[in-house]
C-alpha cells in the first residue's frame, strides 16, 4: 500500500531501490546480493523471496548485458536464492527456464533517470523514465488469483530488442520484443507466471506468449497476457488480442474518457493438447489504457497515473514509438 | 424481490406475468392495448434522479403471433418517453425498425414457458425457456463509463434475433442472446447524440459464427475469437467477466456494461446451473441452445 518516486543512477541502483521498496511494502524478504558469473564477466544477483518463490534480479558489472545498444537486466523466478560464484543461467537456480528481461535504450551503465514505484501490497510495479518521455516498465509479485491453485506469482517487463544495424528502432519487430503484461513473439525475454505442475520444478513456470514448455506429462505449458503485440497485427494506436477492441475503441469520442482495462492472465490447460486457457488472475494496481488524449505522467480519475509503454511520440532513433499504448498505475493503493 | 421465476402458458401469458412482476418492482404500465391481433405494452421504469434531472427507462413490447407459420413472438423497442397518441412504431425517439420484420425479437410459443425475470429501477431482463431453447431480452439502462451529464440516457435493448417472424426452433446463428446478439437489428444502444447504434457480434445467419460482420457496435468479450478458448478456473470454479458494449464508429466509444450480466465459460457448464460468488447467486444461461464454451452468460439474480 505505497508509492515512491526517486532517481536511479544505473539498472543495479534501480533494482536495489525497487527491491527495497518491495521488502518494505509488499512483504518480501531480502535474500541478499551475490556475485555470479555470466558470459562476459561477473554479474550482481539481488534476490527477494516470498512464500517459497525467489525473484532474482541480475545486472552486469561490466558491459556484457548490452546488445545492440540495449542495456538489460535479467530476471527469473526461482525456487532458491542464487549461490555466489556459480554461473547465472536459465537453470541455475532452478526456476523458470527462460529470462525475463528489462531493456533500456541506449543508456550507458550509468544514467540519471526518474523512477516511480507502486504496490497494493501484493504486486509491485516500477516505471523508469530512461530519457525524457521514454519509459520502461517492470512488474512482479502475486496475481489476484481466480480460483485456487498452486502458483500465481508472475514477473513481466519491457524489453525492446533492436536488430543489429537497424535504426531507427522499428515500431515492433518480429523478434524478441516483449511488452509488459503481454505476449512476446518468441520464447525469450518474456514474462512468466508460476503454475505448479507437480512434476519437474522447471515445469512450474509458464512463459507468456507463443513459446511453450513441454511438460514431463507430454502436454504444454504457457500463459497469455492481455493483448498481442507484434508488427503483424499492431500498429501505432492499435491493438489486438482479447482486449483489443476495448483498447482501440478508447477513448470514447463523446467524453474522451479511456477505459482502464483490467490486466488479466490466462494459463493454458496442461491436461490436454486442446488449446484452451484457464483464467489465472488479475494484476492489482495497474490497467491498460489508451493514452491518445493523455500526456505521460498525467493522473486521471483522481488516482491513476499513466505512462506510455515506451514513448508516445518522439524520435524513433532514441526509442520505439508506442503511440497510444499506455499503462495506468493506482497511486492510492 | 429483484427476481422471480415461474411458468407461463404461451407468449401472451408470459407478458401478463412480466407486467405483474414489473409492477411489483415499481415499474409503471403506461398502456396495455390490443389493436387487431396484436398487443402493445408500454413500460416505464421508476424515477432515477440525478441532481435536478429525472430519467425513466421506456421499454415497449409488442406481443403478436402468426398461427399458420407457428410463431408467437415479442418485439422489443426502446424510447425516451411515452406518448399515448403515438403508435408503437412512433413513440418518442423510438429504437429503429429498419424493415417491416427487422427489430429485436424474442421468439416464444404457445405452450408452457419457464421464465426468469430480473429487474431493478434501471432495467429488466427476461430469460425464457421455450422447449429446450433459451431466449432472452434486456431492456433499460446499462452502467455507463460516463457521468450522467456526459451520457444522460444510456439505454440498451437487446433480444434473441433480429427477425420478428423468426420461429423459436431456428437453429442457425440468426439466434443469439442479448449479451451476444446476431446482427444487424437484434440489439441497439442509444448514443449520446440520440442516434441508435446497431449492436451485433456476428452475422445473423448460417451454421457457423461469422464475426466478420461489418457493424458499428459490439459486445465484449463475446466478439473476440479468443473468448472461445477460455474455460473454467483451474479448480473448477468460474470467473465472471463484465459484459461491455463498445462502438467503433464516430472515432470509437466504450459505452459501459450491461448491469448484472457477465460472461461465463460454458466449459463443463450447463444452462440453469447457478454460480455463487461472494454470496451472490448467478443463473447460467446459454445463447440460445448452443452449449459452446463462449455461448454462456451469468445473470445476477438480484
Amino acid at each position: 500500500m505505497a508509492t515512491a518516486t526517486g532517481t536511479s543512477t544505473s539498472l543495479k541502483n534501480f533494482s536495489d531501490s525497487f527491491l527495497a521498496f518491495a521488502v518494505a511494502n509488499t512483504g518480501f524478504t531480502d535474500a541478499g546480493t551475490v556475485a555470479m558469473t555470466a558470459g562476459g564477466g561477473d554479474v550482481d544477483a539481488h534476490s527477494v523471496t516470498k512464500s517459497g518463490v525467489t525473484f532474482v534480479f541480475v545486472t552486469a558489472q561490466a558491459s556484457e548485458f548490452i546488445t545492440n545498444s540495449v542495456q538489460r537486466m535479467e530476471m527469473r523466478m526461482c525456487y532458491a536464492a542464487p549461490v555466489a560464484a556459480t554461473a547465472w543461467t536459465v537453470s541455475n537456480p532452478v526456476g523458470q527456464q527462460g529470462l525475463t528481461q528489462m531493456g533500456v535504450f541506449g543508456a550507458g551503465l550509468t544514467f540519471s533517470s526518474p523512477h516511480w514505484f507502486f504496490t497494493d501490497g501484493v504486486a509491485c510495479h516500477a516505471v523508469l523514465e530512461i530519457f525524457p518521455n521514454v519509459f520502461s516498465h517492470l512488474s512482479f509479485g502475486q496475481l489476484e488469483k481466480y480460483g485456487a491453485y498452486t502458483g500465481g506469482e508472475y514477473i513481466t517487463s519491457t524489453y525492446f530488442f533492436a536488430k543489429s544495424g537497424t535504426t531507427p528502432f522499428p515500431y515492433l519487430q518480429s523478434l524478441s520484443n516483449h511488452m509488459p503484461f503481454a505476449e512476446s513473439n518468441n520464447g525469450t525475454n518474456t514474462g512468466y507466471v508460476r503454475y505448479a505442475q507437480g512434476g519437474n520444478d522447471e515445469d512450474d513456470f509458464a512463459p507468456m506468449g507463443t513459446a511453450t514448455n513441454t511438460l514431463a506429462s507430454g502436454f504444454f505449458q504457457n500463459s497469455k497476457g492481455i493483448v498481442h503485440y507484434n508488427d503483424a497485427n499492431l500498429g501505432p494506436g492499435a491493438g489486438s488480442g482479447i482486449v483489443g477492441s476495448l483498447f482501440v475503441n478508447s477513448p470514447s469520442a463523446f467524453n474522451l474518457r479511456a477505459m482502464l482495462i483490467p490486466i488479466r492472465f490466462l494459463l493454458r490447460d496442461t491436461t490436454t493438447t486442446t488449446l484452451q486457457y484457464h483464467p489465472a488472475g488479475c494484476v492489482g494496481g495497474v490497467r491498460l489504457v489508451n493514452i491518445k488524449e493523455l500526456d505521460p505522467e498525467a493522473v486521471i480519475d483522481n488516482n491513476w497515473q499513466v505512462f506510455p509503454l515506451a514513448q508516445k511520440i518522439g524520435d524513433a532513433t532514441v526509442a520505439t514509438v508506442t503511440a497510444n499504448l499506455g499503462l495506468a498505475y493506482d497511486t492510492t493503493v | 424481490m429483484a427476481f422471480t421465476s415461474g411458468t407461463a402458458t404461451g407468449h401472451d401469458a408470459l407478458a401478463d406475468a412480466l407486467k405483474a412482476y414489473l409492477i411489483t418492482q415499481s415499474w409503471t404500465v403506461e398502456k396495455d392495448e390490443v389493436i387487431g391481433d396484436d398487443r402493445f405494452i408500454y413500460f416505464k421504469g421508476p424515477d432515477i434522479v440525478t441532481g435536478t434531472t429525472t430519467i425513466n427507462a421506456h421499454i415497449n413490447i409488442k406481443v403478436f403471433e402468426d398461427v399458420p407459420t407457428d410463431y408467437y413472438n415479442w418485439e422489443i423497442s426502446g424510447a425516451i418517453d411515452f406518448d399515448t397518441n403515438e403508435s408503437f412504431d412512433t413513440q418518442p425517439q423510438t429504437s429503429p425498425k429498419i424493415t417491416a420484420t427487422a427489430r429485436p425479437t424474442m421468439p416464444l410459443f404457445q405452450s408452457n414457458i419457464d421464465y426468469w425475470f430480473i429487474a431493478n429501477n434501471r432495467r429488466f431482463i427476461v430469460i425464457a425457456k421455450v422447449s429446450t431453447v433459451f431466449v432472452s431480452m434486456y431492456g433499460g439502462f446499462g452502467l455507463p463509463y460516463a457521468t450522467p451529464s456526459e451520457f444522460p440516457y444510456p439505454i440498451y435493448i437487446g433480444a434473441t434475433t433480429p427477425l420478428t417472424t423468426q420461429r423459436f426452433s431456428e437453429s442457425s446463428y440468426a439466434m443469439g442472446g442479448f449479451w451476444d446478439p446476431p446482427g444487424p437489428n437484434a440489439a441497439y444502444i442509444r448514443h449520446v447524440d440520440g442516434s441508435w447504434i446497431d449492436v451485433g457480434n456476428y452475422t445473423a445467419s448460417g451454421s457457423t459464427k461469422n464475426r466478420g460482420i461489418i457493424i458499428d457496435g459490439h459486445i465484449w468479450p463475446y466478439r473476440e475469437t479468443e473468448n472461445d478458448q477460455i474455460i473454467n478456473n483451474i479448480d473448477g470454479s468460474y470467473t465472471l467477466f463484465e459484459v461491455i458494449i463498445s462502438n467503433k464508429a464516430n472515432a470509437g466509444n466504450v459505452y459501459g456494461e450491461l448491469e448484472g450480466v457477465f460472461s461465463c465459460s460454458g466449459f463443463a457448464n450447463a444452462s440453469e446451473n447457478t454460480v455463487t460468488i461472494g454470496g451472490v447467486v448467478y443463473l447460467v444461461i446459454e445463447s440460445p441452445s448452443r452449449p459452446g464454451v463462449s455461448d454462456f452468460a451469468c445473470i445476477r439474480l438480484q
